[in-house]
Protein backbone atom coordinates (compact mmCIF):
# COMPACT_ATOMS: atom_id res chain seq x y z
CA UNK A 1 0.00 0.00 0.00
CA UNK A 2 1.53 3.27 -1.00
CA UNK A 3 -0.87 5.72 0.55
CA UNK A 4 -0.31 8.23 3.32
CA UNK A 5 -1.22 7.74 6.95
CA UNK A 6 -2.88 10.38 9.07
CA UNK A 7 -3.30 10.32 12.83
CA UNK A 8 -5.73 12.42 14.80
CA UNK A 9 -4.58 14.08 18.00
CA UNK A 10 -6.59 11.53 19.99
CA UNK A 11 -4.92 8.60 18.30
CA UNK A 12 -1.41 9.83 18.95
CA UNK A 13 -2.20 11.18 22.41
CA UNK A 14 -3.51 7.95 23.84
CA UNK A 15 -0.49 6.05 22.51
CA UNK A 16 1.93 8.50 24.08
CA UNK A 17 0.07 8.56 27.38
CA UNK A 18 0.11 4.78 27.48
CA UNK A 19 3.86 4.61 26.91
CA UNK A 20 4.45 7.40 29.43
CA UNK A 21 2.36 5.72 32.08
CA UNK A 22 4.50 2.60 32.10
CA UNK A 23 8.02 3.76 31.37
CA UNK A 24 9.53 0.56 32.70
CA UNK A 25 7.42 -1.83 30.63
CA UNK A 26 6.58 -2.60 27.05
CA UNK A 27 3.05 -1.51 26.13
CA UNK A 28 0.75 -2.37 23.26
CA UNK A 29 -2.57 -1.41 21.79
CA UNK A 30 -4.62 -1.07 18.63
CA UNK A 31 -5.62 1.84 16.44
CA UNK A 32 -8.98 2.36 14.77
CA UNK A 33 -10.08 3.74 11.42
CA UNK A 34 -13.35 4.21 9.57
CA UNK A 35 -14.38 1.07 7.75
CA UNK A 36 -13.59 1.34 4.05
CA UNK A 37 -17.04 1.44 2.55
CA UNK A 38 -15.86 1.13 -1.01
CA UNK A 39 -14.52 4.69 -0.95
CA UNK A 40 -11.55 4.40 -3.28
CA UNK A 41 -11.07 8.13 -3.80
CA UNK A 42 -8.76 8.57 -0.85
CA UNK A 43 -5.52 6.66 -0.57
CA UNK A 44 -4.89 7.95 2.92
CA UNK A 45 -5.48 5.73 5.89
CA UNK A 46 -7.00 7.93 8.57
CA UNK A 47 -6.44 6.60 12.08
CA UNK A 48 -9.00 8.16 14.37
CA UNK A 49 -8.67 6.55 17.77
CA UNK A 50 -6.53 4.29 19.91
CA UNK A 51 -7.37 1.58 22.43
CA UNK A 52 -4.49 0.85 24.79
CA UNK A 53 -4.30 -2.84 25.56
CA UNK A 54 -1.53 -4.22 27.73
CA UNK A 55 1.43 -3.40 29.87
CA UNK A 56 1.86 -6.68 31.75
CA UNK A 57 2.54 -9.41 29.21
CA UNK A 58 2.11 -8.61 25.56
CA UNK A 59 2.60 -12.07 24.12
CA UNK A 60 -0.27 -14.07 25.61
CA UNK A 61 -3.24 -14.97 23.45
CA UNK A 62 -6.38 -15.31 25.59
CA UNK A 63 -6.79 -11.74 26.85
CA UNK A 64 -5.80 -10.41 23.46
CA UNK A 65 -8.68 -12.35 21.92
CA UNK A 66 -11.07 -11.01 24.56
CA UNK A 67 -9.89 -7.46 23.94
CA UNK A 68 -10.13 -7.60 20.15
CA UNK A 69 -13.59 -9.16 20.34
CA UNK A 70 -14.86 -6.47 22.72
CA UNK A 71 -13.30 -3.67 20.70
CA UNK A 72 -14.77 -4.87 17.41
CA UNK A 73 -18.18 -5.16 19.00
CA UNK A 74 -18.05 -1.78 20.71
CA UNK A 75 -17.08 0.23 17.66
CA UNK A 76 -19.08 -1.64 15.03
CA UNK A 77 -22.04 0.70 15.42
CA UNK A 78 -19.77 3.72 14.85
CA UNK A 79 -18.41 2.22 11.67
CA UNK A 80 -14.92 1.86 13.10
CA UNK A 81 -12.63 -1.11 12.59
CA UNK A 82 -9.29 -2.17 14.03
CA UNK A 83 -6.77 -0.77 11.58
CA UNK A 84 -3.43 -1.39 13.22
CA UNK A 85 -1.31 -2.29 16.20
CA UNK A 86 1.18 -0.23 18.18
CA UNK A 87 3.87 -1.23 20.59
CA UNK A 88 6.46 0.53 22.69
CA UNK A 89 9.34 -1.77 23.61
CA UNK A 90 10.77 -1.97 27.10
CA UNK A 91 14.17 -0.52 26.30
CA UNK A 92 14.55 3.08 25.28
CA UNK A 93 16.72 2.44 22.25
CA UNK A 94 14.73 -0.51 21.00
CA UNK A 95 12.17 0.41 18.39
CA UNK A 96 12.32 -2.77 16.33
CA UNK A 97 9.12 -4.82 16.12
CA UNK A 98 9.55 -8.17 17.88
CA UNK A 99 7.78 -11.41 17.04
CA UNK A 100 4.73 -10.38 19.10
CA UNK A 101 4.27 -7.14 17.20
CA UNK A 102 4.71 -8.87 13.86
CA UNK A 103 2.32 -11.70 14.72
CA UNK A 104 -0.47 -9.44 15.91
CA UNK A 105 -0.05 -6.91 13.11
CA UNK A 106 -0.21 -9.73 10.56
CA UNK A 107 -3.38 -11.05 12.13
CA UNK A 108 -4.96 -7.60 11.82
CA UNK A 109 -3.70 -7.32 8.25
CA UNK A 110 -5.56 -10.52 7.34
CA UNK A 111 -8.79 -8.56 7.65
CA UNK A 112 -7.44 -5.22 6.51
CA UNK A 113 -4.89 -4.71 3.74
CA UNK A 114 -4.04 -1.21 4.91
CA UNK A 115 -3.21 -2.32 8.44
CA UNK A 116 -0.47 -0.31 10.14
CA UNK A 117 2.24 -1.49 12.46
CA UNK A 118 3.29 1.40 14.67
CA UNK A 119 6.39 1.29 16.82
CA UNK A 120 6.81 4.07 19.34
CA UNK A 121 10.21 5.70 19.17
CA UNK A 122 10.92 5.83 22.90
CA UNK A 123 13.88 8.16 22.58
CA UNK A 124 11.69 10.85 21.06
CA UNK A 125 9.05 10.73 23.76
CA UNK A 126 9.51 13.79 25.95
CA UNK A 127 7.72 16.69 27.60
CA UNK A 128 8.14 18.97 24.58
CA UNK A 129 7.46 16.91 21.52
CA UNK A 130 9.24 18.17 18.43
CA UNK A 131 8.03 15.42 16.14
CA UNK A 132 5.65 12.48 16.33
CA UNK A 133 7.61 9.71 18.05
CA UNK A 134 6.24 6.95 15.87
CA UNK A 135 7.51 4.68 13.12
CA UNK A 136 4.62 3.55 10.95
CA UNK A 137 4.89 0.50 8.69
CA UNK A 138 2.58 -1.19 6.26
CA UNK A 139 2.74 -4.47 4.38
CA UNK A 140 4.26 -4.48 0.94
CA UNK A 141 2.88 -6.69 -1.80
CA UNK A 142 5.64 -9.17 -0.94
CA UNK A 143 4.30 -9.48 2.58
CA UNK A 144 7.08 -7.54 4.30
CA UNK A 145 6.58 -4.68 6.74
CA UNK A 146 8.06 -1.50 5.33
CA UNK A 147 8.28 1.74 7.27
CA UNK A 148 6.73 4.80 5.72
CA UNK A 149 8.65 7.94 4.94
CA UNK A 150 8.26 10.64 7.58
CA UNK A 151 6.62 12.81 4.95
CA UNK A 152 3.86 10.27 4.43
CA UNK A 153 2.80 10.27 8.08
CA UNK A 154 0.61 13.24 8.97
CA UNK A 155 -0.40 14.23 12.42
CA UNK A 156 -3.35 16.52 13.18
CA UNK A 157 -2.23 20.12 13.49
CA UNK A 158 -1.44 21.22 17.02
CA UNK A 159 -1.25 17.65 18.32
CA UNK A 160 2.33 17.83 19.48
CA UNK A 161 1.63 20.88 21.65
CA UNK A 162 -1.52 19.41 23.12
CA UNK A 163 0.16 16.09 23.89
CA UNK A 164 3.17 17.84 25.42
CA UNK A 165 0.77 19.67 27.72
CA UNK A 166 -0.85 16.41 28.72
CA UNK A 167 2.50 14.87 29.55
CA UNK A 168 3.58 17.94 31.49
CA UNK A 169 0.45 17.66 33.59
CA UNK A 170 0.97 13.93 34.11
CA UNK A 171 -2.36 13.03 32.52
CA UNK A 172 -0.93 9.60 31.73
CA UNK A 173 -1.91 8.47 35.22
CA UNK A 174 -5.55 8.72 34.18
CA UNK A 175 -5.13 6.58 31.09
CA UNK A 176 -6.83 3.21 31.21
CA UNK A 177 -5.77 0.14 29.27
CA UNK A 178 -7.28 -3.31 28.93
CA UNK A 179 -5.07 -4.75 31.67
CA UNK A 180 -6.51 -2.13 34.06
CA UNK A 181 -9.99 -3.08 32.93
CA UNK A 182 -9.41 -6.76 33.64
CA UNK A 183 -8.24 -5.88 37.14
CA UNK A 184 -11.22 -3.59 37.71
CA UNK A 185 -14.22 -3.83 35.41
CA UNK A 186 -15.34 -0.30 36.21
CA UNK A 187 -12.30 1.05 34.32
CA UNK A 188 -13.34 2.07 30.80
CA UNK A 189 -10.68 1.27 28.18
CA UNK A 190 -12.26 3.68 25.71
CA UNK A 191 -11.01 6.54 27.92
CA UNK A 192 -13.95 8.98 27.49
CA UNK A 193 -12.43 11.29 30.10
CA UNK A 194 -9.30 11.68 27.95
CA UNK A 195 -11.48 12.31 24.88
CA UNK A 196 -13.26 15.09 26.74
CA UNK A 197 -10.01 16.65 27.87
CA UNK A 198 -8.60 16.54 24.35
CA UNK A 199 -11.69 18.19 22.90
CA UNK A 200 -11.31 21.06 25.36
CA UNK A 201 -7.59 21.46 24.73
CA UNK A 202 -7.81 21.31 20.94
CA UNK A 203 -10.66 23.83 20.96
CA UNK A 204 -8.62 26.15 23.15
CA UNK A 205 -5.63 25.77 20.85
CA UNK A 206 -7.71 26.82 17.89
CA UNK A 207 -8.94 30.02 19.57
CA UNK B 1 8.90 -2.68 74.43
CA UNK B 2 12.28 -2.17 76.04
CA UNK B 3 13.01 -5.72 77.07
CA UNK B 4 11.47 -9.12 76.92
CA UNK B 5 10.65 -10.81 80.13
CA UNK B 6 13.19 -13.55 79.50
CA UNK B 7 16.08 -14.88 81.40
CA UNK B 8 19.10 -13.85 79.38
CA UNK B 9 20.75 -17.17 80.06
CA UNK B 10 17.76 -19.01 78.61
CA UNK B 11 18.00 -16.88 75.52
CA UNK B 12 21.67 -17.64 75.25
CA UNK B 13 20.89 -21.37 75.47
CA UNK B 14 18.23 -21.07 72.80
CA UNK B 15 20.50 -19.27 70.35
CA UNK B 16 23.22 -21.81 71.01
CA UNK B 17 20.81 -24.66 70.32
CA UNK B 18 19.75 -23.09 67.05
CA UNK B 19 23.38 -22.60 66.03
CA UNK B 20 24.13 -26.22 66.75
CA UNK B 21 21.06 -27.35 64.83
CA UNK B 22 22.01 -25.05 62.02
CA UNK B 23 18.50 -23.61 61.92
CA UNK B 24 17.91 -19.94 61.36
CA UNK B 25 14.75 -18.74 63.18
CA UNK B 26 15.76 -15.34 61.97
CA UNK B 27 12.89 -13.24 63.24
CA UNK B 28 13.07 -14.78 66.68
CA UNK B 29 16.83 -14.31 66.87
CA UNK B 30 16.38 -10.63 66.06
CA UNK B 31 13.70 -10.17 68.69
CA UNK B 32 15.64 -12.03 71.34
CA UNK B 33 18.77 -10.05 70.58
CA UNK B 34 17.12 -6.65 70.41
CA UNK B 35 14.95 -7.02 73.45
CA UNK B 36 17.15 -9.12 75.70
CA UNK B 37 20.54 -10.54 74.94
CA UNK B 38 21.98 -7.34 73.46
CA UNK B 39 21.93 -5.84 76.93
CA UNK B 40 23.96 -8.73 78.30
CA UNK B 41 26.46 -9.15 75.51
CA UNK B 42 29.38 -8.39 77.78
CA UNK B 43 28.45 -11.41 79.89
CA UNK B 44 28.71 -13.80 76.97
CA UNK B 45 32.47 -14.10 76.90
CA UNK B 46 33.86 -15.65 73.73
CA UNK B 47 30.44 -16.89 72.77
CA UNK B 48 29.49 -13.28 72.08
CA UNK B 49 31.10 -13.34 68.63
CA UNK B 50 29.21 -16.39 67.49
CA UNK B 51 26.03 -14.75 68.64
CA UNK B 52 26.90 -11.52 66.81
CA UNK B 53 27.51 -13.56 63.68
CA UNK B 54 24.17 -15.27 64.13
CA UNK B 55 22.53 -11.87 64.51
CA UNK B 56 24.11 -10.58 61.28
CA UNK B 57 22.70 -13.51 59.33
CA UNK B 58 19.30 -13.19 61.01
CA UNK B 59 19.27 -9.46 60.32
CA UNK B 60 20.01 -9.93 56.63
CA UNK B 61 17.33 -12.61 56.40
CA UNK B 62 14.60 -10.49 57.92
CA UNK B 63 15.80 -7.30 56.23
CA UNK B 64 16.71 -5.67 59.54
CA UNK B 65 19.83 -4.22 57.96
CA UNK B 66 20.26 -1.75 60.82
CA UNK B 67 20.70 -4.54 63.33
CA UNK B 68 22.89 -6.60 61.05
CA UNK B 69 25.09 -3.55 60.50
CA UNK B 70 25.78 -3.01 64.21
CA UNK B 71 26.85 -6.58 64.75
CA UNK B 72 28.93 -6.55 61.60
CA UNK B 73 30.81 -3.47 62.78
CA UNK B 74 31.47 -5.07 66.15
CA UNK B 75 32.78 -8.24 64.49
CA UNK B 76 34.95 -6.26 62.15
CA UNK B 77 36.56 -4.41 65.02
CA UNK B 78 37.18 -7.60 66.93
CA UNK B 79 38.47 -9.61 63.97
CA UNK B 80 39.96 -7.21 61.44
CA UNK B 81 40.69 -8.82 58.07
CA UNK B 82 38.95 -12.04 59.01
CA UNK B 83 37.75 -14.18 56.12
CA UNK B 84 34.68 -15.21 58.08
CA UNK B 85 33.75 -11.56 58.59
CA UNK B 86 34.35 -10.88 54.91
CA UNK B 87 31.89 -13.62 54.09
CA UNK B 88 29.29 -11.83 56.19
CA UNK B 89 30.05 -8.56 54.40
CA UNK B 90 29.45 -10.38 51.15
CA UNK B 91 26.07 -11.54 52.37
CA UNK B 92 25.23 -7.98 53.30
CA UNK B 93 26.03 -6.80 49.79
CA UNK B 94 23.71 -9.44 48.40
CA UNK B 95 20.94 -8.21 50.65
CA UNK B 96 21.50 -4.62 49.59
CA UNK B 97 21.20 -5.53 45.94
CA UNK B 98 17.65 -6.41 44.89
CA UNK B 99 17.57 -9.58 46.90
CA UNK B 100 15.50 -12.00 44.92
CA UNK B 101 13.72 -14.76 46.60
CA UNK B 102 13.44 -17.77 44.35
CA UNK B 103 9.87 -16.83 43.48
CA UNK B 104 10.87 -13.50 42.02
CA UNK B 105 13.65 -15.13 40.04
CA UNK B 106 11.31 -17.66 38.46
CA UNK B 107 8.84 -14.90 37.58
CA UNK B 108 11.52 -12.78 36.01
CA UNK B 109 12.80 -15.79 34.06
CA UNK B 110 9.28 -16.58 32.90
CA UNK B 111 8.87 -13.00 31.64
CA UNK B 112 12.15 -13.22 29.76
CA UNK B 113 11.21 -16.50 28.10
CA UNK B 114 7.85 -15.04 27.07
CA UNK B 115 9.62 -12.07 25.49
CA UNK B 116 11.67 -14.56 23.49
CA UNK B 117 8.59 -16.53 22.53
CA UNK B 118 9.85 -19.64 24.30
CA UNK B 119 6.49 -20.66 25.68
CA UNK B 120 7.46 -24.13 26.85
CA UNK B 121 10.32 -22.83 28.98
CA UNK B 122 8.08 -20.06 30.31
CA UNK B 123 5.52 -22.71 31.26
CA UNK B 124 8.20 -24.62 33.12
CA UNK B 125 8.98 -21.55 35.22
CA UNK B 126 5.32 -21.17 36.13
CA UNK B 127 5.21 -24.85 37.06
CA UNK B 128 8.00 -24.22 39.57
CA UNK B 129 6.11 -21.30 41.01
CA UNK B 130 2.88 -23.25 41.33
CA UNK B 131 4.71 -26.06 43.11
CA UNK B 132 5.90 -23.69 45.81
CA UNK B 133 2.72 -21.60 45.88
CA UNK B 134 -0.20 -23.92 45.21
CA UNK B 135 -2.78 -21.36 46.34
CA UNK B 136 -1.77 -18.42 44.22
CA UNK B 137 -4.52 -17.90 41.66
CA UNK B 138 -2.36 -15.51 39.66
CA UNK B 139 0.20 -18.21 38.94
CA UNK B 140 -2.49 -20.60 37.76
CA UNK B 141 -3.90 -17.89 35.50
CA UNK B 142 -0.55 -17.05 33.98
CA UNK B 143 0.25 -20.73 33.41
CA UNK B 144 -3.11 -21.28 31.75
CA UNK B 145 -2.57 -18.26 29.49
CA UNK B 146 0.77 -19.68 28.39
CA UNK B 147 -0.74 -23.09 27.70
CA UNK B 148 -3.57 -21.49 25.73
CA UNK B 149 -1.06 -19.53 23.66
CA UNK B 150 0.88 -22.76 23.02
CA UNK B 151 -2.11 -24.42 21.41
CA UNK B 152 -0.69 -23.88 17.98
CA UNK B 153 2.19 -26.16 18.88
CA UNK B 154 1.81 -29.04 16.40
CA UNK B 155 2.70 -31.56 19.06
CA UNK B 156 0.33 -30.40 21.70
CA UNK B 157 -2.79 -28.85 20.21
CA UNK B 158 -5.75 -30.13 22.18
CA UNK B 159 -3.74 -31.19 25.23
CA UNK B 160 -2.43 -27.70 25.85
CA UNK B 161 -5.92 -26.29 25.55
CA UNK B 162 -7.30 -28.83 28.00
CA UNK B 163 -4.52 -28.04 30.45
CA UNK B 164 -5.32 -24.35 30.00
CA UNK B 165 -8.94 -25.06 30.77
CA UNK B 166 -8.09 -26.96 33.99
CA UNK B 167 -5.80 -24.26 35.23
CA UNK B 168 -8.19 -21.42 34.43
CA UNK B 169 -10.78 -23.44 36.31
CA UNK B 170 -8.54 -23.82 39.34
CA UNK B 171 -7.68 -20.12 39.31
CA UNK B 172 -11.37 -19.20 39.22
CA UNK B 173 -11.99 -21.61 42.09
CA UNK B 174 -9.23 -20.05 44.17
CA UNK B 175 -10.47 -16.56 43.40
CA UNK B 176 -13.96 -16.23 41.94
CA UNK B 177 -13.27 -12.53 41.35
CA UNK B 178 -10.47 -13.25 38.89
CA UNK B 179 -11.94 -11.98 35.64
CA UNK B 180 -8.98 -13.14 33.55
CA UNK B 181 -9.52 -16.68 34.81
CA UNK B 182 -13.22 -16.56 33.95
CA UNK B 183 -12.59 -15.21 30.48
CA UNK B 184 -9.83 -17.77 29.99
CA UNK B 185 -12.11 -20.54 31.16
CA UNK B 186 -14.79 -19.46 28.70
CA UNK B 187 -12.35 -19.25 25.79
CA UNK B 188 -10.58 -22.51 26.51
CA UNK B 189 -13.85 -24.40 26.97
CA UNK B 190 -15.06 -23.01 23.67
CA UNK B 191 -11.88 -24.11 21.96
CA UNK B 192 -11.96 -27.60 23.50
CA UNK B 193 -15.59 -28.24 22.73
CA UNK B 194 -15.23 -27.17 19.11
CA UNK B 195 -12.30 -29.50 18.52
CA UNK B 196 -13.01 -32.52 16.34
CA UNK B 197 -11.10 -34.70 18.77
CA UNK B 198 -13.59 -33.96 21.52
CA UNK B 199 -16.09 -36.71 22.43
CA UNK B 200 -19.80 -35.91 22.53
CA UNK B 201 -19.97 -36.30 26.29
CA UNK B 202 -17.00 -34.07 26.93
CA UNK B 203 -18.35 -31.54 24.42
CA UNK B 204 -21.58 -31.23 26.37
CA UNK B 205 -19.81 -30.83 29.73
CA UNK B 206 -17.35 -28.33 28.37
CA UNK B 207 -20.05 -26.25 26.74
CA UNK B 208 -21.93 -26.13 30.02
CA UNK B 209 -18.80 -24.91 31.76
CA UNK B 210 -18.33 -22.27 29.05
CA UNK B 211 -21.89 -21.07 29.53
CA UNK B 212 -21.41 -20.89 33.28
CA UNK B 213 -18.18 -18.91 32.93
CA UNK B 214 -19.75 -16.42 30.53
CA UNK B 215 -22.70 -15.92 32.85
CA UNK B 216 -20.33 -15.24 35.75
CA UNK B 217 -18.54 -12.62 33.68
CA UNK B 218 -21.82 -11.01 32.58
CA UNK B 219 -22.97 -10.88 36.21
CA UNK B 220 -19.81 -9.10 37.24
CA UNK B 221 -20.24 -6.51 34.51
CA UNK B 222 -23.84 -5.97 35.52
CA UNK B 223 -22.78 -5.46 39.13
CA UNK B 224 -20.39 -2.75 38.02
CA UNK B 225 -23.15 -0.77 36.39
CA UNK B 226 -20.90 1.00 33.91
CA UNK B 227 -22.24 2.50 30.71
CA UNK B 228 -19.47 1.05 28.67
CA UNK B 229 -20.16 -2.63 28.70
CA UNK B 230 -22.97 -4.29 30.61
CA UNK B 231 -23.81 -7.89 31.25
CA UNK B 232 -26.16 -8.35 28.34
CA UNK B 233 -23.65 -6.88 25.89
CA UNK B 234 -21.08 -9.38 27.14
CA UNK B 235 -23.45 -12.28 26.53
CA UNK B 236 -24.20 -10.91 23.09
CA UNK B 237 -20.56 -10.33 22.16
CA UNK B 238 -19.12 -13.58 23.37
CA UNK B 239 -22.17 -15.80 23.18
CA UNK B 240 -21.74 -16.09 19.44
CA UNK B 241 -18.23 -17.42 19.92
CA UNK B 242 -19.60 -20.58 21.51
CA UNK B 243 -21.24 -21.76 18.37
CA UNK B 244 -18.77 -20.60 15.78
CA UNK B 245 -15.25 -21.93 15.65
CA UNK B 246 -12.66 -19.21 16.13
CA UNK B 247 -9.66 -19.72 13.87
Amino acid sequence: MSGDISLTCTTLAKMMLHAARYPQSAVSGVVLAQARGGDTTSNTVALVDTVPLFHLQLSLAPMLEVALTQIEQRYKSEGLVIAGYYQANEHIKDNVPDFVALKIAEKIAENNNDACLIMIDNKKLCLNLQSAPVIVSQLTSEGKWKSKEKASVHVEAGSLDVISQLLQHKVQHDLIDFDNHLDDLTCDWSNPHIDKLLTTLTAAAQD
Amino acid sequence: MASLDLDWEEVREQLRAWREDNTRHSEEVIDMWEYCLKHYKHKLGDERWMVEEQVVVAGLDSYRLDIAEHSLVALNEQFPGSLRVRKLKGMRLEALERFMSDGEAWQELCDLYLKEGDYSKAAFCMEELILTNPHNHLYYTRYAEIKYTQRRDPKGGLDNMEIARSYFCQAAKLNPGNVRALYGLFLSCTQVSSSTKCSAQKKKETQQLATWALKEIADRYSKCRTNAMDGSKILETFGSLSITEKA
